[in-house]
């Protein structure tokens, strides 16, 4: 899918290469449906993912047994399958974002430079 | 039938392909390089159009690089294999398999099969009874008799599979098969006369009749008589349900998904489209596309394979069961062939059990 967001914070290859970290995490508080999962990545800043990028994605993380899907039986309509994270899907989101937050900082801290090493003060001209 | 690309896949020159890169840098290395990552290509089912089009984009680099394509462009089985990621990532529909046959290559395909079948039904007869033989109807006809139904079955089954479910496919080709085997022994048993005595060359007759047939078939398609008739759009999706439709054929095309897997794939598309009051198009794209974004499931596939080449390693051990009882002796021709195919058969299945317990 080259559209993969209705609307983002960031640049759109960002959050594709982010998505999967954002999916685990919009489960950490608890078992959600497709499109609840849609709406807790929007909140995240993410935009709300299409369906088109979500499942596949879903299934990847199923098959690695990151997540899990419980079949819920709907009171009105038709049932909904249920997505929940699994203990390796919680060790799995941690590293993610243990890496995600290192390249943060690796890109937010400011480059050692010989001069400003030399002058601390700032007093060269 | 969302699409038949094999008419527009054929003519494309794959051998034409390999000349350009060796033209490129005048090396053999780069020329067997294209090979082998073709090759691994072709064996995961990939289409050639789609094949040809990455090989196509890797031209320009070799020519302006000069360097080996193996050290511009990786090792070629993982190149393939990564490219193959990037078409499943990007939704590019890249896998062709269970092609349908259309009406000129159906044809064709029974007047080649025939005409080959004819040469071994002579050589047999030559083995069992020296050049002067009784001759038969029913072995003039068996030929023509045995692709056709060999070649219609292969057709139903492509077609089976993108309408069933893979259980649904194989009852029905099950049951078309067992029909197939009565009529064909209703013929055999029809012509039981016999022409006479003469050369047992004879049963080569009928092939330059299959050779005609061919060639005027080819004749009838290069002008147009034997084009398809209708002009609507295949890539025009009409309603939800067509959509959906087309989904499901997508995925069971894929041949990696269970039934069950396909089922939940189409419940949580149909949820999805519901919460998200959005049109199936808006929210997943084309069918295609959609189908071809799924990461491929190698080991379902290879436990499937697997499965199949065991069967079918138990029915040719059978067949040389009877074999053997039919000759009384262990070395018959007919149990020389059949304990070839069964080693054949084995070795495919222990590789493909391998292969489900490796991936």
């Amino acid at each position: 899918m080259s559209d993969d967001e209705v609307t983002s914070a960031w640049p759109a290859t960002w959050t594709r290469a982010a998505l999967g970290t954002a999916v685990l995490a919009s489960l950490e508080g608890g078992a959600l449906h497709g499109y609840g999962i849609a709406q807790a990545v929007n909140e995240l800043g993410f935009g709300r993912p299409k369906g088109g990028s979500l499942y596949p994605l879903l299934t990847g993380l199923e098959n690695d047994g990151a997540v899990i899907a419980q079949w819920e039986q709907g009171q009105n309509g038709p049932g909904k399958r249920n997505y929940a994270l699994t203990p390796l899907g919680h060790s799995r989101l941690h590293e993610e974002r243990r890496a995600w937050l290192a390249l943060a900082n690796s890109l937010g801290a400011q480059k050692p430079d010989a001069d400003n090493d030399s002058d601390p003060q700032g007093m060269k001209p | 039938m969302t699409q038949n690309p094999a008419e527009s896949d054929t003519k494309i020159d794959l051998a034409k392909l390999i000349k350009e890169f060796h033209a490129a840098r005048g090396q053999e290395d780069d020329v067997d390089w294209v090979r082998t990552a073709a090759g691994r290509l072709m064996l995961d089912g990939v289409k050639v159009s789609a094949a040809k089009k990455a090989f196509t984009e890797l031209l320009p680099v070799l020519n302006d690089a000069q360097e080996p394509a193996e050290e511009l462009f990786g090792d070629p089985k993982v190149w393939a294999k990564e490219q193959q990621e990037h078409w499943q990532q990007s939704g590019t529909p890249a896998q062709d398999r269970y092609q349908l046959y259309s009406f000129k290559r159906l044809t064709q395909t029974i007047c080649f099969s025939a005409s080959l079948l004819s040469v071994v039904v002579t050589i047999v007869a030559l083995i069992d009874d020296g050049w002067t033989t009784k001759l038969s109807w029913a072995m003039f006809g068996l030929p023509l008799f045995f692709t056709t139904i060999a070649v219609g079955l292969a057709q139903f089954w492509n077609l089976a599979v993108r309408k069933f479910t893979r259980l649904m496919a194989m009852l029905w080709t099950a049951m078309i098969l067992a029909v197939s085997v009565i009529t064909l022994a209703g013929l055999i048993i029809a012509l039981q006369g016999s022409p006479g005595t003469a050369s047992v060359l004879w049963y080569l007759a009928p092939v330059p009749m299959y050779a005609l047939f061919y060639y005027l078939i080819e004749k009838l398609a290069k002008r147009n008589y034997l084009a398809p008739r209708s002009t609507s759009s295949k890539t025009e999706v009409a309603t939800h349900e067509e959509w959906i439709s087309q989904l499901q054929e997508n995925l069971r095309l894929r041949d990696d998904l269970s039934d069950r897997r396909i089922r939940v794939i189409i419940e949580d598309t149909r949820a999805f489209a519901v919460d998200a009051k959005a049109s199936l198009p808006a929210e997943f794209g084309t069918p295609e596309s959609y189908a071809a974004s799924f990461a491929p499931n190698t080991s379902f596939r290879a436990r499937r394979e697997a499965l199949g080449w065991t069967v079918g390693s138990v029915l040719i051990a059978l067949l040389l069961l009877v074999s053997i009882d039919n000759a009384q002796s262990l070395f018959s021709w007919q149990s020389v062939v059949f304990a070839a195919l069964l080693v054949g058969a084995i070795c495919y299945a222990v590789q493909g059990w391998r292969r489900s317990f490796k991936n």
